[in-house]
């Protein structure tokens, strides 16, 4: 009888409170909507792996510089590398979200794969410069995006810096290195957190999934960084978890994947960014990826981990003006 | 969808009136009315749990009913004291032939926790049924749990806000008010599956010992099983001591 009462006591409190109630997947609740949500947002359509899908996008300065694509890297949208439109004197930067990611719109399993990725490349590239070549920077995942566009077209490529690209060109690198890019805590509160929130909100539809995915934005689980106490700002909108859900299950699978495959026809000088403290920093480039290129330099980012571009913006853009060509 | 919600509590009012309350053996017997148990689970993040349980003779359908009491915590939060969670529960055991039979048990409960993402509490409701062997001493039982999540409070953190401010700035305020995040109350926000096995064990009159381990599944629109990133884990594993009070009237 005890329990009845309890229970409807609560029920009671519940409907008293006139709260009204909320749809978890309702759009704009937990997470920013993302474009197909929005039609207020800065959008383009572009048609990969046959699906018509709406990005996030905005471009900075003038159409006839020369196009600089921004490839932003995992459990990230371009919003962390906004301040790069300070290229925009010399290019015409554009940075975009890409497909599943940030505030673009959600992809089926299906539309993420790696020849989907070049596709997505090669659509963006045709759109805002489908006569010349263009300079490519790239984040980690985004870096690896970029050589692995770089593989398969050189041709469209006139410059590239790959910060950190990762967490490996192709599988052999990435079995090295796996065991070291993550030390489990199980003393970690985001670990802790993210294990008890299955109480609170189940990872249904990419609202919730997002959602929770931020969380690990703030985990020291990675070893990205100089000091794990003070962990580096990340802005983002939101993460695209099913995206880096699928990415991690294809690199776990295909142990053979190689991005590199048809690099050193790639004549040009790349530019490698490299942390200090990062497991993907510049002791890694140097030993496991900057031999993969034709021609590559790798510049190190002192104090700094793997969100160099939040950590050590003036070292990153130090080392850009003194590698594309416009500024030289 | 208030109408759902309130579908939902008039099932689980049903379910008590219907007096689907459970028992084990590992909980207050005949010759104790009241035992005190201490939990502890992996999934693989460890929760500790400790309850207090009474049988209360002859209160539904001549059967007895156990009310269960606890209040649990994941172990590496408790220095936070953020994160609880306090329930409430009842439980009967339904002997249909010999020793073999099934115990039913429904139990409600209010979660909460503190992350960079916000504050939350939850109410949350687990129904399970346990058929299997039942013996004097030890049963072995199939152990299946329907555990949904009624309603989420949700208060964001200035970190989550952050997210909206930066794409909808004060100079399109209009979409800002469109949009959130929303603090509030969330319905039907979390929804768990688990079927596993669980065996018990008396040590003596007064002490009991159990293990209850099994497959954990979260319904999603993916199918996905496990994605570890975010605490999708699709197994459990329990273990737990009870100490039953024995009788002295």
């Amino acid at each position: 009888m005890m329990m009845r009462y309890i229970i409807l006591l609560l029920s009671l409190l519940f409907f008293i409170s006139g709260c009204d109630l909320i749809d978890p997947e309702e759009p704009g609740a937990l997470v920013p909507p993302t474009v197909d949500k929005d039609p207020n947002l800065p959008q383009i359509k572009i048609t990969v792996a046959n699906h018509k899908r709406s990005i996030h996008i905005e471009t900075f300065g003038n159409p006839d510089n020369p196009v600089l694509l921004l490839l932003h890297g995992s459990a990230s949208d371009y919003r962390a590398y906004l301040p790069l439109q300070i290229l925009s004197d010399k290019y015409f930067v554009v940075m975009w979200d890409q497909r599943g990611s940030g505030l673009s719109e959600r992809v089926t399993e299906a539309e993420i794969t790696w020849d989907a990725v070049v596709e997505e490349i090669d659509q963006i590239k045709n759109r805002f410069s489908p006569d010349n070549p263009v300079t490519l920077i790239g984040h980690s995942w985004g870096g690896a995006y970029s050589a692995l566009y770089m593989s398969r077209h050189p041709e469209n490529v006139r410059q590239a810096v790959l910060a950190e690209p990762g967490p490996a060109l192709n599988g052999e690198i990435f079995q090295s290195v796996k065991n070291e890019l993550f030390e489990l805590n199980l003393a970690e509160k985001v670990y802790n957190d993210l294990a008890w929130n299955g109480e609170f909100l189940s990872a249904k539809a990419h609202e919730q999934m997002d959602y929770k995915y931020v969380m690990l934005l703030k985990s020291t689980m990675m070893n990205f960084f100089c000091d794990k106490d003070n962990l580096p700002s990340w802005p983002i909108w939101r993460v695209g978890a099913y995206v880096e859900y699928v990415r991690q299950s294809r690199v776990q699978k295909e142990k053979e994947f190689n991005f590199a495959l048809g690099l050193d026809s790639f004549s040009k000088k790349v530019l490698i960014l490299g942390s200090e403290c990062s497991t993907l920093g510049y002791d890694f480039q140097n030993k496991y990826q900057k031999n993969l290129f034709k021609h590559a330099e790798v510049a190190l980012i002192e104090n700094s981990g793997h969100r160099l571009f939040t950590e050590r913006l003036d070292a990153v853009l130090q080392a850009l003006y003194d590698y594309l060509e416009e500024y030289n | 969808m208030k109408r759902l919600v309130a579908s939902y509590i008039a099932i689980s009012f049903l379910f008590f009136y219907d007096s689907s309350f459970a028992q084990t053996i590992i909980y207050p017997s005949a010759s104790s009315r009241q035992s005190f148990s201490f939990e502890m689970s992996g999934n693989p993040a460890f929760f500790i749990e400790g309850g207090y349980h009474y049988r209360i003779d002859n209160l539904i359908a001549g059967k007895s009913v156990i009310i269960h009491a606890i209040v649990g915590a994941p172990l590496f939060l408790l220095k936070e004291f953020d994160s609880f969670r306090f329930g409430l529960g009842g439980s009967v055991k339904w002997v249909k032939r010999g020793r073999f039979g099934f115990v039913s048990g429904l139990f409600t409960s209010i979660s909460t926790n503190e992350n960079v993402n916000g504050n939350s509490i939850s109410w949350n409701f687990k129904l399970n049924i346990l058929p299997g062997y039942y013996s004097e001493n030890w049963f072995l039982a199939l152990d299946l749990a329907w555990k949904p999540t009624i309603a989420t409070n949700i208060k964001h953190s200035n970190y989550v806000k952050a997210a909206f401010k930066e794409r909808y700035p004060d100079d399109t305020l209009k979409y800002a008010m469109i949009y959130g995040p929303k603090d509030g109350w969330y319905y039907t926000p979390a929804n768990r599956l688990m079927a596993g096995m669980l065996a018990g064990y008396t040590i003596s009159g007064s002490y009991s010992i159990y293990i209850n381990g099994g497959i954990n599944y979260t319904p999603n629109n993916f199918g996905i099983l496990m994605f570890g990133d975010i605490g999708v884990i699709p197994y459990y594993l329990k273990l737990g001591m009870v100490y039953h009070k024995i009788n002295t009237l």
